[in-house]
């Protein structure tokens, strides 16, 4: 943990991983951010932002980030970056990819589906005016995230991926994401745990809002996105194995292996070969002092969206 | 207007004039046709007649008729003529009756010339209501009668069919500013005519439903000729014609649809959050009013700096009104007066939408224009928290959203309860505009319910099957819910029905075959009920009988019991007797006399 005062008016680089983004989704993204850091540079919250976008999608959005953002221009931005992978790196690695040249003092991983409020940046700023705070969550709108947080300091076990604000400080600490283990999925359980266990608080924000495009099923449940059913079904497995909790480990696996469907099946076969191979994780957090396992969850949740 | 009905239109004319002129001046008619020369000398005035004809002149002269010879297409010397023939007396007003061709610009502006010449004096005229509803019934019968329409006391001579809009416009670019109305509208059509609009009577179910909308749509429905009263403008004569359509805002921009959204300034974070999904959306054809009811002084300043904070490419899209008094319904329907969208949606200043909330009611829209589109909506429980670490008085996500409200839209089940939050459908706006069918501020609560069915049953709805916005209920904080009691509640909802109740109802294509589902459904319901209540019956007479048998077992055994018991008591009173007493010694003898004569008995003889 750092015992230094964040830096008055910090950088911030603001970063986001397209995968088959449409130029209509990124224009609604890119506005919305460009009113978020035109405000925060406004009320001197930062005094200075750059926005870099990696994109894992077979064919590239744009030729450059000109074309990126079009009529749009920079706008707020001192310069925008946009790189084509030519690979589908995950948001894990298109994030790593990104993380490694952020030499801003702040960085702003969000996903291309968000839109942000006007006053987003600022007041996750604003939550990193504790120098304890390593990692601040944005309140996702409409579907806000059930994972529970204390009221008083804002603690949370970990921060959601699709929005949350991180000192440049923290990322070089624990290395980014673990794209050996993550591709798009848990990746933010991980990384927030792996900073907790460095002495960093996880805070979540609520008058940092956030719009995320999630959408209610007819009888109230949120569709999953592509792929998110495979990868969650990894990651159950993954991380109990990461933070030594083996016997859950197993018992999930076991509970995979168990199912009728071919995913959940295809996934466990997957994941008891790495057992055989010894290519699974080295366990951490060996006391269990971060590392949260209630349920199907990865924290104390308020509610669930599975109740029916 | 007065508000005495008139019998005929030469009362309308007179009760108009009435009020216009003080006694002991002079009517210059120039429609003499009309015979309202009596009606005007009843009421204290000269009637001078102008006719155009000299010898009509004469011969009304020699009747008694005060009387002169003019032509409009010479005012000049028309004034002169008249000027004249008034001498001191001065002129009370023209009247030019319904003969002149109110569109014929010569005619007006020589009546206006005349008027001017004699002082700005009021013109009065009358005019035929082509949009009264006995001819729009004729119409949709097929039929057309033109001569339905000329004055009906007066001369069969018709120069041109108004509305009252397009009569206002013609005055109006004539040089004519209206100063009174006495419209005349005939309590009940002739015989005559009812007998040819019989299928549409306003008694049948099908007239009083065209009778019902044509009167909720736009007034003047029994008025059978527009009788008003002008004064020649200032401006004179206007040079460019003006459009009579009237509610069409001044712009270029046509979105698909104006969102309203309500608010009373006081909730200003969930407010943001509103508009922050309003912002979001995947299709970005609409506009938003952010419509302040009532604020308290400075409240609107932040909210217009809020809207200001988002992306011009969307703030410049939204537009914050305020607006003063009345209930719930108000702001939507002073939001509904400058909107310039095709359709209109609502949201409170609490409410979330999907990102698609837009593009599902467009798609609906497009799909099946002119109708309500109606998505569906989930809820969720918030509850408010201050204090919180942020600084910010917020609130808590308590619950995971619950989708209550059914997918698809059902008339007949929303005659029961209102299943369709006003964030819910969107729907025509010129259901408001034009056919004046905005919310009810009559009603303290459930204006949404009223509302939507009222468009439903004019529109038809479509529905978006899809959960494209969230509804939030507050626990443990005030709402329109709590705000009300339940008293007003359900005062309010019979009083909707009661009024829908009133009136034939129209339902949309399918609704047979669904009524005749629910029918079979509820029939099928009594059959069961019938039966299982026979076999009640049958197990209920099953039971006495069982009882009754019962009963007569137990009553046997009571006998019994009681024959018992007396056996007993009798045997106990043997027992207790004194001579029962007093035997015994002796019963005690006999009975060793019994045992030795047993013994005794028993031994083998001696003598073997």
């Amino acid at each position: 943990m750092s015992d230094q005062e964040p830096p008055d008016e910090p950088t911030l680089r603001v970063q986001t991983v397209l995968y088959r983004t449409g130029r209509a989704a990124f224009t609604r993204f890119y506005r919305g951010i460009s009113a978020a850091c035109t405000v925060a540079l406004a009320s001197g919250s930062i005094r200075a932002a750059v926005l870099v976008a990696g994109d894992s999608s077979p064919d590239p959005l744009a030729d450059g980030a000109e074309e990126l953002v079009g009529d749009d221009g920079p706008g707020p931005f001192a310069s925008v970056e946009y790189d084509h992978y030519g690979a589908n790196l995950g948001s894990a690695g298109g994030h790593n990819r990104l993380f490694a040249r952020a030499e801003e003092d702040l960085v702003l991983v969000c996903n291309p589906d968000t839109y942000a409020s006007p006053h987003l940046v600022t007041e996750l700023v604003a939550g990193l005016a504790d120098p304890t705070v390593g990692i601040v969550e944005a309140r996702q709108l409409p579907l806000e995230h059930p994972k529970a947080h204390d009221p008083v300091t804002g603690d949370t076990s970990w921060a959601s991926g699709s929005c949350f604000l991180t000192r440049t400080q923290v990322v070089r600490g624990i290395g980014g994401f673990d794209t050996d283990l993550f591709f798009l999925h848990g990746d933010d359980v991980d990384f927030s745990w792996r900073a907790r266990l460095q002495g960093w608080r996880v805070v979540h924000r609520p008058s940092a809002r956030v719009f995320h495009d999630k959408r209610l099923s007819d009888d109230g449940v949120i569709l999953p996105g592509e792929g998110e059913l495979e990868h969650s079904a990894r990651v159950s497995v993954l991380l109990p194995w990461r933070y030594s909790r083996r016997d859950l480990a197993l018992e999930r696996l076991r509970s995979l292996e168990a199912m009728p469907d071919d995913l959940s099946r295809r996934v466990g076969m997957e994941l008891r070969d790495r057992i055989r191979a010894g290519t699974m994780p080295d366990p951490i957090d060996p006391d269990n002092m971060v590392a949260e396992f209630i349920g199907a969850d990865y924290a104390d949740h308020r509610f669930s969206y599975a109740d029916a | 207007m007065s508000g005495d009905r008139q019998d005929s239109l030469r009362d309308c004319v007179a009760a108009l004039v009435d009020r216009l002129a003080a006694g002991g001046k002079v009517v210059v008619d120039l429609a003499p046709g009309d015979r309202i020369a009596e009606a005007i000398t009843t009421l204290g005035l000269f009637h001078l007649g102008v006719h155009a004809d000299p010898c009509s002149a004469q011969r009304m002269a020699e009747q008694g008729a005060e009387v002169v010879t003019g032509q409009l297409s010479d005012p000049a010397t028309l004034f002169a003529t008249v000027e004249r023939a008034v001498g001191g007396r001065g002129v009370a007003a023209l009247y030019a009756g319904g003969a002149v061709d109110l569109a014929t610009a010569p005619a007006m502006a020589a009546l206006r010339d005349l008027s001017v010449r004699m002082g700005s004096v009021p013109l009065v005229v009358h005019a035929a209501n082509v949009t009264r509803l006995d001819v729009a019934a004729k119409l949709l019968m097929g039929r057309w009668d033109p001569a339905a329409l000329s004055s009906p006391d007066g001369p069969a001579t018709l120069s041109a069919f108004f509305s009252d809009e397009l009569l206002a416009a013609t005055m109006a670019r004539a040089g004519w500013s209206p100063v009174d109305v006495e419209d005349f509208a005939p309590a009940r059509a002739a015989e005559d005519d009812r007998a040819d609009v019989a299928p549409l009577d306003r008694r049948t179910a099908a007239g009083a439903h065209l009778a019902r909308i044509r009167e909720a749509w736009a007034p003047f429905g029994q008025v059978e000729r527009f009788v008003r009263a002008y004064l020649p403008t200032t401006a004179g004569v206007a040079v460019a014609p003006s459009s009579v359509a009237g509610n069409e805002p001044e712009t270029g921009w046509r979105p698909f649809l104006s969102v309203l959204v309500r608010t009373r300034g006081i909730r200003p974070e969930t407010l943001e959050e509103t508009l922050l999904t309003l912002a979001a959306q995947t299709c970005d054809d609409f506009e938003v009013l952010v419509l302040v009811h009532d604020p308290a002084p400075g409240a609107a300043e932040p909210i217009e700096r809020a809207i200001r904070a988002f992306h011009p490419s969307f703030a410049g899209r939204v537009r914050l009104v305020e607006v003063s008094d009345g209930g719930r319904s108000r702001p939507l329907n002073v939001g509904a007066g400058v909107a310039r969208g095709r359709y209109l949606a609502m949201l409170d200043d609490d409410d979330l939408a999907f990102a698609h909330w837009v593009e599902a009611f467009k798609e609906a829209a497009d799909r099946a224009p002119g109708r309500v589109v109606r998505a569906c909506v989930a809820s969720q429980q918030v509850a408010r928290r201050a204090g919180a670490w942020d600084g910010a008085d917020g609130y808590d996500v308590v619950s995971r959203p619950r989708v209550d409200y059914p997918i698809e839209f059902d008339h007949v089940a929303h005659l029961r309860d209102n299943l369709t939050p006003n964030n819910g459908y969107a729907f025509p706006r010129t259901l408001v505009c034009e056919l004046h069918q905005g919310w009810d501020e009559s009603l303290p609560v459930l204006e949404d319910w009223e509302h939507l069915l009222r468009a439903a049953s004019i529109c038809g709805v479509e529905s978006c099957p899809t959960v494209s916005a969230m509804l939030r209920a507050w626990v443990g904080a005030e709402t329109s819910k709590t705000a009300h009691s339940v008293e007003e509640w359900e005062a309010t909802r019979q009083r909707i029905v009661e009024r829908f109740d009133s009136a034939p109802l129209l339902l949309d294509h399918g609704y047979t075959a669904r009524l005749r589902a629910h029918e079979a459904e509820h029939h099928a319901a009594e059959v069961a009920l019938v039966q299982r209540t026979k076999e009640v019956q049958r197990l209920t007479a099953a039971l006495a009988a069982t009882r009754e048998h019962l009963e007569a077992t137990v009553a046997e055994g009571k006998g019994l019991r009681a024959q018992r018991d007396d056996a007993e008591r009798r045997l106990a009173a043997v027992y207790d007797s004194n001579s029962w007493r007093v035997m015994s010694a002796a019963r005690r003898g006999a009975r060793v006399v019994r045992w030795c004569a047993r013994f005794l008995g028993d031994r083998p003889s001696a003598g073997g």
